[in-house]
This record gives C-alpha cells, structure tokens and sequence, in this order.
C-alpha cells in the first residue's frame, strides 16, 4: 500500500470513526455498500461501552448451537483486575456467559 | 551420494505430491477465491447464498416490531431502550408459528448481569445503577417490583 493511499483510509477510516452513534442510525449499510462497491468495512469495538453483561456469548452459543452447558465458547469477554499489590489476572468465568455478577474472580 | 539419503527423499516427495493432488481433488476451484484469497474469503463463493438464507435464530427488535409495536414503543420511552427483546424474552426461531410463545427469563440472575454493582474503572457499567444481590431484597425476583419494560420506580 502506497504512503498516500495509507493517509488517505486511515483519514478516511478515523472520518468514520467519529460519526457519533446516533448519527449512524441514518446509515443504511446496504445503501452505501450499492452507492461504493469499492468500500471495505471496519469492525470498531468501543470497551468502554461494554458492560459484562454476558448477552454475546449467550447469544453467540444460542446461535451458532454450541452446547450451552459444556465450557466452551466461540464467543468470550474478559475482564482483567488489578489488584493492589500490581498483580494483573484475567477474569473469564464460563466465557462470561452469564456475565459478570460478583466481584469475585473465577 | 547413498541410497540411504536418498529414499527418506523419495518419500517426502512422494507424501508432498499427494497432499498437493488430494488438494487439486479435494478443494473445490471456487474456495477461498475472491480477490483477497482466503484471508477473508475463507469459504467457497458459490456457498454465499446458502449462507445468506440459513435462519438466524435471534430475528432483532424490528421483527419484534411487527406484532408488538406497543411494546417497543414502552421500552423505548425507558432507561432499557437498548436492550434488544430477544435478551430477555430469548431468541424468536420462528415465532408466533413455532415456538408459539416464547419463555421470558425473569430471573435475577438476568437481572444482576448488568445490575449487579461492580467498580470497573474502563467501564460504563458503573453508570449503571447497581445493587448487591446479596443484600438487596434476597430471593425475591427483580420484576415483582421493577418493571423490566420501564424500571425506574419513580415512573410507576
Ligand atoms: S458483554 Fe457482550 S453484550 Fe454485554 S456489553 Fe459487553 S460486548 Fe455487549
């Protein structure tokens, strides 16, 4: 990929990245995709906004028919915890698939 | 140089033409063929349209829509208007035909997915109001005093 070509999706990538999300409620996909057959999607996770609810990995087994009982997941979300002494560990009860509902970790 | 060298050779080569033939066979011409190979076209082209009429299980708010628009338009006045329907109510299938009536979960365990208060410092789960389940009216299910469509108490 050429230099110019790199500034100009990536301006172009970050323009999209910025469109408030309630401005993306205007957007059809299909109508764009029809307008720029060209385009190429980016897939933005904001993780901030994700609140360890759990739903996509519900949802991702539902789906996709993975056995919900057996620990096993497509889909995962982990949440990493600080602790006092600088120990980093990493949370990830069932694949969060009932979510995050205490404070103690797995 | 010594037969010895030679025949383990003989046999790489061998196994290494046949992976290659087996492919040639085995593959079908139209996998992994779009422009970008398979780096984001891991599947054959010709299988799209099966994919694109297999049945999602989880139909999404619009289809809820159709039937009960008045209780999206409930929903979607309150503090849980982004929680899709099928959250709570499950996944539609082929709803109102089959299953006939979908089996809501109200169990608290649903509930403190989201309501359960935890200090997640890169988190917008601590504008969530919070409770701890252990302490906040034990054993009793959310819903017998918050309605789920439009929780806060005040609006009661
Ligand atoms: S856990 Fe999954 S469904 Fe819940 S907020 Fe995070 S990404 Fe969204």
């Amino acid at each position: 990929m050429k230099r110019r070509n790199f500034l100009k999706s990536t301006a172009v990538f970050v323009a999209g990245a910025s469109v408030s999300v309630s401005a993306l409620d205007f957007i059809d996909p299909k109508e764009i995709l029809a307008a720029n057959p060209e385009l190429r999607w980016g897939f933005l996770v904001d993780t901030h906004k994700c609140v360890g609810c759990g739903f996509c990995v519900k949802a991702c087994k539902i789906e996709n028919d993975i056995p919900f009982e057996a620990n096993v997941t497509r889909t995962w979300v982990e949440r990493y915890v600080i602790k006092k002494d600088g120990d980093v560990v990493m949370d990830c009860p069932k694949g969060a698939r009932d979510g995050y509902t205490t404070k103690l970790i797995d | 140089m010594k037969s010895h060298v030679w025949r383990p050779l003989y046999v790489v080569i061998a196994i290494v033409i046949g992976i290659l033939l087996f492919r040639a066979f085995y593959v079908p011409s139209d996998f992994g063929a779009q422009e970008r190979g398979y780096t984001f076209g891991y599947h054959r082209l010709s299988n799209e349209q099966e994919w694109k009429d297999y049945p999602a299980k989880y139909k999404g708010n619009d289809y809820c829509n159709e039937c009960h628009d008045d209780k999206i338009e409930e929903l979607e006045s309150a503090h849980h208007a982004t929680i899709p329907c099928e959250n709570c109510h499950g996944a539609a299938f082929d709803h109102p035909d089959n299953p006939e009536k979908l089996a809501i979960d109200r169990s608290r365990e649903l509930c403190i997915r989201c309501h359960s208060e935890l200090i997640m410092p890169s988190s917008d789960r601590n504008d969530i109001p919070g409770i701890d389940p252990a302490e906040h009216n034990k054993g009793e299910e959310c819903s017998e005093c918050h309605n789920p469509h439009n929780p806060s108490l005040e609006d009661m």
